[in-house]
């Protein structure tokens, strides 16, 4: 079995009298330290494809398995509890909260596991110099700009060390010239880490990172690109 | 999480909406305010009417007389019951009275005085204490030994017009412990006059004896105003040899033979077993007096005003609460975005409770306090601002901290749906929300 195993996944919504059908039988199998990119027009699904592999959204039919564990079965407090030890999530816009300095929204996700504040401190110190934003450690969200906005949420994303990474138009908010950096840097990491990491972008940037694309279109699987690239990013 | 988090992030969080934090502390401490300032002022009731129903006397006597019900089998009020008395706990001593109503004459003036023949051990526990001159003696029947209180000096008369020495600013013309005091209980042998009986034969008249005054005390704020105390086996004695001129209800009755009581004291050692020696004492089927009788309906009443007064206050308490739901509820609805974020984080349901409940209880803390502070800034000033209504407000430690925690009580019940509220909101919604 791979690492994640989507197998026959089916999303419906319900708007009105009719039914939407988000998700029409997806199947999927990624390995472990994959980088994968997932593409499609807007509308096509694969946000709620995100979603129900973070178990942010349960899936109306289909089996969701993350190393040999039924997503699908748990309850919302189990999602939670699988979530905070086994992903990461990085967002379009960045989501840090407001109020916290970008340390401490860094060192949130450990604050939550019940971390002791020096420890925890000091990780978010060593994970931010890893993304470059260590000069920024005392400013807030609103004191910075997007492109180092989205690197703190890239250091709150990977503090708790998870073995999946899932990211939803991280590059979305930003300028060509950003995104091509943030985008290096995400598949640095990751490769370094052995992360596995699923991608969803429109963005033909986006795409050239990957291993593996795969283009939704109406809820269901039209196209899986498989591309060796060699010696990209040394 | 950690509990100091939960702290910290509340801190944050209320610091982030200053204004708004500030206002539903303010309607918090308004509330506790009230009910503290109310409660107190009952409390001050109450203490009020203890104080002055002390001043009428002690608080922890008891008088018990015989049974009213004087058909079938009755208790007897008689040695056996003192012994029995003697033995219950909490009661510190017992004595029988016996009471009658003799007159002192001093050179040519006289005063009816309330004689009690008491257990002179146990005069002190009754507040019989010489101001001068000391306790009786054992003494004899020819020359009783008796203690007079300090109004009886006073209290002599001109038996021709009845005027009062006091008043004839004579004041002091007789010192008892000096004077040459004699006692009779035949009023007609002091006036001299002549008595005739049914078979037209002078009736004798009574003994006049005289008397020595050992000492004298006080009258305890009139509980025995123009009294004198004698060893109770004594004034039997007269009571014995004066029967004839004495009214039969005076005189210690010969029931069936046994001797029993019209009266007897008890001094309990606590006024918290005042109670339950005369619910004992009443069970066995004998009468009881005490001041805390008076007392206890007085403190049902203030009770009743107290619950009366915190009602109020409970009600300004209940809008706060109402204030402090609504503001969690905004703070909850503009945060949506926040809760979201924090589950995709990871974060426990529960933590999430607990993060809104948290910052709530800072609310009802810092509400609390500061209405805290009010309430003593108003136990100074109401008693000046209310003079005439006499308001006394006391504010004991339980109250101040009980109020404190209750602001807290209300704050957590009051945010405990918002945060339920919190916990539900669903995280892919929230994130999507711009």
């Amino acid at each position: 079995m791979s690492f994640i195993e989507l197998r026959n996944i089916k999303k419906e919504f319900k708007i009105g009298e009719n039914i939407v059908k988000a998700l029409d039988g997806i199947n999927l199998s990624i390995e472990k330290k994959e980088i994968i990119s997932i593409t499609g027009r807007s509308g096509s699904g694969k946000s709620t494809l995100l979603n129900i592999l973070a178990g942010l959204e349960k899936s109306t039919d289909g089996e969701i398995i993350i190393e040999g564990e039924h997503i699908e079965k748990m309850g919302e407090s189990q999602r939670i509890k699988f979530r905070r030890k086994n992903i990461g999530f990085i967002f379009q816009s960045y989501n840090l909260l407001p109020q916290y300095t970008a340390l401490e929204n860094v060192a949130l996700p450990l604050a939550l596991k019940g971390i002791e504040p020096k420890e925890r401190i000091e990780k978010a110190r060593e994970i931010m110099k890893q993304v470059g934003i260590e000069t920024h450690e005392n400013h807030r969200p609103n004191e910075m700009s997007g492109g180092q906005q989205q690197r703190v949420g890239i250091a709150r994303a990977l503090i708790t060390d998870p073995a999946i990474v899932l990211a939803d138009e991280p590059t979305g908010n930003l300028d060509t010239r950003t995104s091509i950096e943030v985008m290096e840097l995400l598949i640095n990491l990751f490769k370094e880490k052995g992360t596995t990491f699923l991608l969803v972008s429109h963005d033909e940037v986006a795409k050239n990172y990957t291993e593996r694309t795969i283009n939704l279109l109406d809820g269901k699987i039209v196209d899986i690109e498989q591309i060796f690239r060699g010696t990209i990013l040394t | 999480m950690k509990f100091s988090d939960f702290f910290r992030m509340g801190f944050i969080n209320l610091r982030r909406r200053k204004v708004r934090t500030i206002l539903t502390a303010a309607a918090m401490a308004v509330g506790v305010a009230c009910i503290v300032v109310l409660i107190s002022i009952g409390i001050g009731y109450n203490q009020t009417y203890q104080e002055s129903i002390s001043e009428m006397g002690s608080l922890t006597k008891i008088d018990v007389t015989p049974p009213r019900e004087t058909k079938g089998k009755v208790a007897l009020l008689n040695d056996k019951a003192v012994s029995a008395f003697k033995k219950l706990k909490g009661v510190e001593a017992v004595t029988p009275v016996v009471q009658v109503v003799p007159y002192l004459k001093g050179g040519k003036y006289i005063a009816p005085i309330r004689l009690y023949g008491i257990d002179l051990d146990t005069a002190g526990d009754f507040q019989i204490t010489p101001l001068k001159g000391q306790l009786p003696l054992k003494g004899t029947k020819l020359v009783p030994q008796i203690i007079l209180t300090d109004d009886v000096a006073d209290s002599f008369a001109d038996p021709q017009t009845w005027e009062q020495i006091k008043d004839m600013k004579n004041k002091h013309l007789i010192d008892p412990m000096k004077g040459n005091i004699r006692l009779t209980f035949d009023y007609n042998t002091l006036s001299g006059q002549y008595v005739e009986g049914e078979d037209g034969r002078a009736v004798p008249s009574g003994n006049i004896y005289r008397i020595e005054v050992t000492g004298i005390t006080s009258m305890q704020n009139y509980t025995y105003s123009t009294s004198g105390f004698i060893q109770l086996k004594i004034l039997e004695e007269l009571i014995e040899a004066n029967e004839d001129f004495l009214p039969p209800s005076n005189t210690a009755n010969d029931m069936k033979n046994i001797k029993t009581y019209p009266l007897v004291w008890i001094k309990a050692d606590d006024i918290k077993n005042v109670q339950s020696i005369t619910d004992v004492i009443r069970k066995a089927g004998f009468e009881t007096y005490s001041l805390n009788d008076m007392l206890e309906s007085v403190k049902k009443q203030s009770k009743q005003i107290q619950g009366m007064l915190a009602a109020i206050g409970a009600v300004a308490l209940l809008v706060a609460g109402i204030g402090t739901a609504n503001t969690m509820m905004m703070a909850i609805n503009e945060r949506t975005k926040e809760i979201g974020i924090l589950k995709v984080l990871g974060t426990d349901l529960g933590d999430i409770v607990k993060m809104f409940l948290v910052e709530s209880a800072i609310i009802g803390v810092i509400g609390g306090t500061i209405g805290l502070f009010v309430s003593l800034i108003l136990q100074g000033i109401l008693p000046i601002l209310l003079k005439e209504m006499e308001v006394r407000s006391i504010i004991p430690i339980w109250l101040a901290g009980g109020a404190v925690i209750f602001a807290v009580f209300v704050a957590v019940i009051s945010a405990l749906g918002p945060a339920i509220n919190a916990m539900r909101v669903s995280p892919q919604v929230a994130i999507r929300a711009e």
